[in-house]
């Protein structure tokens, strides 16, 4: 089992930032660097890859708020 | 209709509005992302300054499309500004952009952005006095910028 977390260091921990949209549904399988769902952060657009391959867990919905290092998904 | 990837909501783009794309790329050394971002917009401020237009960067209640990173004369929206980020290893990429009213009818493309809306369900309006083009703050002693 591999976490998927919200990257660290690209933007302020201050600014307000959520995942505008899972590009996968749970339980799809994904490849290792795909592009899981998309971060917005105010007006800016940020990526959520995947760290690994395998099956998918998301465990924050789709416009709920995140936080850099939070856990949002799990790859089995 | 053109959907694009990076921030924001609606914006018409025509004749008489400026759009203006920054494309950078370097090696993740821990910087703020959004440090570059505020860089760009902050870029756009200076050089409408140096033509004698009062600029800054912030929020416009009531206006379209908002955000801390608008570019505001007076109080009015004059334009818009949107980044797109990727991350592949140690390499950032960022896209920065601006859309910018330099002359022609606000209310027209702020009916259009609410008619678009209203058929997305969103049901938002806007002040039609929270937004300006440069042609129209150029006559606005309020505008001048100080040189």
């Amino acid at each position: 089992m591999t976490d998927v977390t919200i990257p660290t260091g690209l933007w302020n921990e201050g600014d307000e930032a959520a995942i505008s949209a899972w590009l996968y549904s749970n339980g799809d399988s994904v490849a290792e660097n795909a592009v899981l769902a998309e971060i917005m952060v105010e007006k800016s657009s940020f990526e959520l890859l995947s760290p690994a391959a395998g099956r998918l867990t998301i465990l924050v919905a789709a416009e709920e708020a995140v936080r850099p290092g939070q856990l949002a998904a799990r790859i089995d | 209709m053109f959907v694009r990837t990076s921030g924001g909501t609606t914006v018409a783009h025509r004749p008489g509005t400026l759009n203006v794309s920054v494309f950078d790329a370097w090696t993740d050394d821990g910087r703020d992302v959004r440090k570059s971002f505020e860089g760009f917009c902050r870029r756009l401020v200076a050089v409408l300054r140096s033509a004698g237009i009062d600029a800054d960067l912030g929020w416009v209640p009531f206006s379209h499309c908002d955000g801390r990173f608008n570019l505001a004369v007076a109080g009015r929206k004059i334009g818009g500004t949107a980044s797109l980020v990727r991350r592949r290893g140690t390499t950032i990429a960022m896209l920065a952009h601006a859309s910018i009213w330099i002359e022609g009818d606000v209310t027209v493309d702020l009916q259009a952005v609410e008619r678009f809306e209203r058929d997305m369900g969103l049901g938002v309006a806007y002040d039609r006095r929270a937004h300006a083009s440069i042609c129209d703050v150029v006559t606005m002693p309020e505008a001048r910028a100080v040189r």
